[in-house]
């Protein structure tokens, strides 16, 4: 269908359409997503995966974009604006959860300069990827090394406002890592017994039925897609208004939704056909675990001819695009910080030392479990602020509510410059299905929890427990709304005026401005 | 705008594409049997049984038992402990590896178990059963199912001393005759009641046979448990002693054997077996008043004196009872308690009514009062069946009646204690949970004395290789255990079994004659896990590849449109 255009058209279609993939290409979908696949049964994870990005991730994006073109303010000052200052902690908990899930992403990010960097030095065995693997995280200090690395490099390109040059990199490299996605995939394919892997991750199982299924697939939906984690306001503060936001806000959504299948086809086909047995191909998946990736993709390149050369590009293409997810952390973070009266310095230093010192446990506690070595810490921070995005969309339904649905669609989303109009579907979403399914989600997953195990799941044992979230979500929550009482005058200085559409607002930012990004640029895609 | 708008498409089609799924979705899910299997039936053996539809008599046995010992040489080993009064030998059969060694030529302790059969020529079921059990044994050992993982456990640490037929005379007589022949074959000479000086008695049998249950040494004398003076009588208990064992009586110079009275007041048969100093000279039971006058018992008694044996079991019919002792005395052994749990789980297992010897009726000079009062062994006895002569079609059923009780009696040897863990098949289980299998073991602690060890219990797993690993045993806070293996090290197949180890060094195992149980993936592993490629496969995958590449597809194509519009 993309490529049945007019000959004339041929070229920018290509260019449009790995644009729109680099855009959503990210460790969420290569490493997240394979893994939240294996923890919840394959093909149950699918069905409600997909349901979640039109039914979630795609509309609250559309309104976190909106919100941020409407405020011209970062997620405290949205709130504050939209919902008065005693409401801008909402916003704080929206930066809250993509700053906590950065403490660990830039854990993740150093793996993955460790493998790019180990791929170019060859140590990295293809042979044995699981004992290199495990080796790895068991060495404490090259795993704090690398994390602090991650977030110097991050904090000083933040400092010198050199995205550009970074995007300039990423321009080259996201494309290239796509391809290399596609090809690796076509590759896995062609191995015998790939089918079992195309099974697994399509074939749905009494999984579906368990409400941690749902509740995941609507995690990773969200943190794929970044919804909830309050950059699209950020990027939308800083987008002109003739710009249209809500058609990239589908090509985002359907795009990384995409290049997650591509890499879960790969990583799956991959695992399915280059296990010993059955047995064994199944038990690695259903360990899953943060592994998956890092354990099975050099098994995929030590198949392949040349698999050394493409390792390393694929390697550092992905540190790359793990650095622009950190970038967009530290932007979503910063922008609020400088919305309170910070100066940009004092928040970038004050961030990154938070960031090394709350990432450290996550690259510390590494456990045995069971005979293998897992970052349990950091699994369960995954876990809990996954989660949080649900809390993150429901402040943005609440924004909406109090605004008024439809006039929230036909006065901000609606503008002379969409180039797709949002239908009433958006109404029906906003007002029926997204707090229905909400709260059935949350009264479904805590009864199942309790039923389950009452014991791992009320007290600690369980690193999912219900009272970990409580405990955790909290002591944020507590510390926001203080921050919120604070500063939230602060941030939210300007009250919008509710009655004027998006195109007659006071344009504070001229069209002809510098604007640092025109596409919106996802977070940890 | 157009009309065509990629998002609410998309969202329809998504939609329903869902309800066709949910409509369809009980037809097409995979079973996702990941088949959390339990213990395996147990198996009858098949291929020996065939000799167990008739009973032997001594020379079948003989040449059975020949057979048998020739044909495993490596874990069996046939013994003559003797011969009767009519020159047949006492056939023992040693069963364990290296055969040939003891405890494995030092290598392991191996506790020896006892298994006697047939001190009663007319209980012919009863040396049917440790037949059956040795033949067991011996015929599974190479196999490869569960019997032969029961068999090799046994038989690899322990050694087994099998008795089959005690009596072979009092047996081969009852069934030359057909009379229901009880005691041995050797000739009763002498009255108990021979004057001083009355003259010398020809050497004329006045009757045959000793009860050899009766001629055992403990409390030998003690009247009330067998018949002492009837020679006749079917519990004749063998003549006394007559002798001057510690050389201490005042012997006439014309005093010969068989004369009388030299009594305990004149220092003859003045110390019985009893475990007390009767006569107050220090020494204890030197100078008994009877017992082990026949080949047999002093052949049992050749046995006990160069073996320990932990435990043992003789088998007896009939009644369908599990007995210890002590059968002399209603008073409770010292070790009742024990010898209570043990022979109640052993009932448990062949389902007969457990209790004390003496409550049955009194017994003296009895083979498990002996081996317990000398040697401390836990000896039972097993009076097997309805009748002392089951019909022929019945002995099968007698047989492996009593294999599970005298398999769990074999490991008990090691710890006896065992027997007060009762292991919870229901409330354990067996799950997967992600790669590994999930083992929570359940117990009911009936009184065990000993805490376990937290670091020397585990779950012992056979590998695709052949060799034994191990994962520890966990103990959770609800008093139960777990344990867990990884998948990838089995392999699809492998027998498993707990191992519990107490602080004293005690083993308990479970199941008892390990290892029967086995893990298992399924045969061929992608119909276990529900992953062939179905319908529902294909439906879920249209379903998301169609929604999303092709809501992207429609998403850039309405962004060139645009594009090329501005």
């Amino acid at each position: 269908m993309i490529l049945t255009g007019k000959g004339d058209a041929f070229t920018s279609k290509w260019g449009l359409l790995l644009a729109a993939l680099g855009a959503a290409i990210g460790t969420g979908n290569i490493w997240r997503f394979p893994k939240e696949v294996a923890n919840n049964g394959g093909g149950s994870f699918m069905i409600p995966y997909v349901i979640f990005l039109f039914s979630w991730s795609i509309p609250i994006l559309l309104v976190e974009f909106t919100i941020g073109k409407k405020s011209r303010k970062g997620t405290m000052g949205s709130f504050g604006a939209f919902l008065g200052e005693k409401k801008a902690w909402m916003g704080a908990w929206m930066a809250w959860v993509s700053t906590a899930i950065g403490f660990y992403y830039a854990v993740v990010m150093g793996w993955t300069i460790r493998y790019a960097v180990g791929a170019a030095s060859g140590t990295i065995s293809f042979v044995n990827p699981q004992g290199t693997w495990e080796s790895f995280l068991q060495s404490p200090m090259l795993v704090i090394a690398l994390q602090v690395t991650a977030i110097l490099i991050t904090a000083v390109i933040v400092y010198r406002g050199i995205e550009k040059g970074v995007e300039r990199i990423n321009n080259i490299l996201i494309p290239v890592l796509f391809v290399m996605l596609l090809f690796n995939m076509i590759f896995a394919l062609t191995l015998p017994g790939s089918l079992r892997g195309i099974s697994y991750l399509f074939t749905p199982g009494k999984e579906l039925f368990q409400a941690r299924t749902w509740v995941s697939a609507l995690a990773q939906s969200a943190w794929s897609c970044s919804a909830g984690m309050g950059m699209a306001i950020t990027y939308g503060s800083y987008t002109r208004r003739k710009h249209d936001t809500n058609l990239n806000t589908f090509l985002t959504g359907f795009g990384d939704t995409s290049v997650s299948l591509i890499a879960g086809i790969m990583i799956f086909s991959t695992v399915f056909a280059l296990s010993g047995s059955m047995a064994s191909a199944t038990a690695a998946v259903e360990e899953g675990g943060s592994g998956l990736t890092f354990i099975h993709l050099p098994s995929l390149f030590g198949k392949m001819w040349g698999g050394g050369v493409i390792a390393v590009f694929f390697f550092l293409a992905m540190s790359f695009a793990a650095l622009t997810s950190m970038i967009s952390t530290y932007e979503a973070a910063i922008r609020n910080f400088v919305d309170a009266g910070w100066k940009r310095t004092k928040a970038i230093i004050v961030l990154s030392i938070g960031m090394i010192l709350f990432g450290l446990p996550s690259a510390l506690i590494i456990l045995p479990v069971g005979g293998r070595s897992l970052p349990v810490f950091l699994d369960h921070q995954d876990h809990i602020w996954g989660m949080g995005l649900l809390l993150s969309g429901f402040f943005i339904y609440y924004l909406v509510y109090k605004y008024g649905v439809t006039r929230f669609r036909e006065n901000l989303i609606n503008s002379k410059y969409s180039n797709l109009r949002i239908g009433k579907w958006f109404d029906i979403l906003f007002k029926y299905v997204i707090p229905v399914e909400l709260a059935l989600l949350v009264i479904w997953y805590i009864i199942q929890s309790a039923m389950a195990d009452p014991w791992d799941q009320w007290w600690m044992s369980g690193p999912v427990g219900l009272v970990l979230i409580a405990i955790e979500w909290g002591l944020a929550i507590m510390f926001l709304r203080w921050i919120g009482s604070r500063v939230g005058h602060k941030v939210s200085a300007t009250r919008i005026d509710m009655s004027r559409p998006l195109e007659f607002d006071a344009d504070t930012l001229d069209d002809d401005d510098e604007v640092i990004v025109q596409r919106p640029e996802a977070g940890p895609t | 705008m157009g009309a065509i708008d990629t998002g609410s498409g998309a969202i329809r089609f998504g939609i329903g594409m869902f309800l066709v799924l949910v409509i369809s979705f009980p037809f097409l899910s995979a079973s996702d049997t990941a088949k959390a299997p339990g213990p395996s039936e147990f198996a009858s053996p098949s291929s020996f049984e065939s000799n167990y539809t008739s009973y032997m008599d001594f020379p079948a046995m003989e040449s059975y038992l020949v057979s048998l010992t020739e044909r495993y040489p490596d874990i069996s080993r046939l013994i003559s402990l003797g011969e009767t009064h009519e020159g047949r030998d006492i056939w023992c059969v040693k069963v364990s590896d290296n055969v040939m060694q003891d405890d494995d030529g030092g290598a392991e302790y191996e506790p020896d178990i006892l298994l006697v059969g047939a001190h009663h020529g007319n209980e012919w079921i009863s040396y049917e059963v440790p037949l059956y059990v040795l033949a067991y044994l011996l015929e599974n050992y190479y196999g490869d199912d569960c019997n032969a993982s029961k068999a090799k456990n046994i038989v690899d640490h322990h050694e087994l001393f099998i008795v089959p037929m005690l009596n072979p005379d009092g047996t081969q007589y009852s069934h030359d005759t057909g009379d229901m022949w009880r005691k041995n074959r050797e000739p009763n000479y002498i009255s108990e009641f021979m004057p001083f000086d009355a003259p010398t008695p020809k050497l004329v049998a006045q009757s045959y046979g000793v009860d050899l249950n009766r001629n055992y040494g403990w409390m030998w004398h003690l009247a009330g448990g067998s018949n002492a003076l009837n020679h006749r009588g079917g519990s004749y208990r063998g003549p006394p002693d007559n002798r001057d064992d510690d050389g201490d009586a005042r012997i006439p110079v014309n005093w010969r054997p068989g004369h009388y009275p030299l009594g305990p007041e004149d220092g003859v048969d003045e110390d019985p077996w009893d475990g007390i100093d009767n006569d107050g000279d220090g020494l204890i039971d030197e100078d008994p008043a009877g017992g082990f006058s026949s080949l047999e018992t002093i052949a049992m008694k050749n046995l006990g004196d160069t073996r320990e044996f932990p435990v043992l079991i003789t088998y007896h019919s009939y009644s369908e009872l599990v007995l210890w002792p002590w059968g002399w005395t209603d008073e409770p052994a010292p070790d009742a308690p024990l010898m209570s749990q043990l022979g109640g789980r052993l009932a448990d297992l062949n389902g007969y009514m457990p209790m004390q010897g003496y409550d049955l009726y009194m017994t003296t000079g009895e083979m498990t009062d002996w081996f317990y009062a000398m040697y401390g062994t836990l000896g039972y006895t097993f009076e097997v069946g309805r009748t002392f002569r089951p019909a022929e079609d019945l002995i099968i059923e007698e047989c492996r009646k009593n294999l599970e009780a005298t398999l769990f009696l074999c490991r008990a040897g090691s710890n006896p204690y065992m027997s007060y863990v009762r292991f919870d098949d229901n409330s354990s289980s067996l799950s997967v949970s992600g790669s590994r299998f999930k083992f929570d073991l359940s117990y009911m602690d009936e009184g065990y004395p000993y805490g376990w060890d937290g670091n020397g219990c585990e779950l012992r797993y056979m590998l695709p290789d052949g060799r034994w690993d191990s994962s520890p045993l966990i103990e959770n806070d609800d008093g139960t255990w777990s344990a867990s293996v990884d998948i990838r090290r089995i392999g699809g197949d492998a027998p498993f079994y707990y191992r519990m180890l107490d602080v004293e060094g005690g083993e308990v195992t479970y199941p008892v004659y390990a290892p029967e149980m086995h893990l298992s993936l399924g045969s061929t592993g992608s119909d276990a896990w529900g992953l062939q490629f179905g319908l529902g496969t294909l439906m879920v995958m249209i379903f998301t590849l169609g929604t999303i590449w092709g809501g992207f597809g429609g998403g850039i194509f309405k962004s060139m449109r645009a594009e090329r519009k501005g």
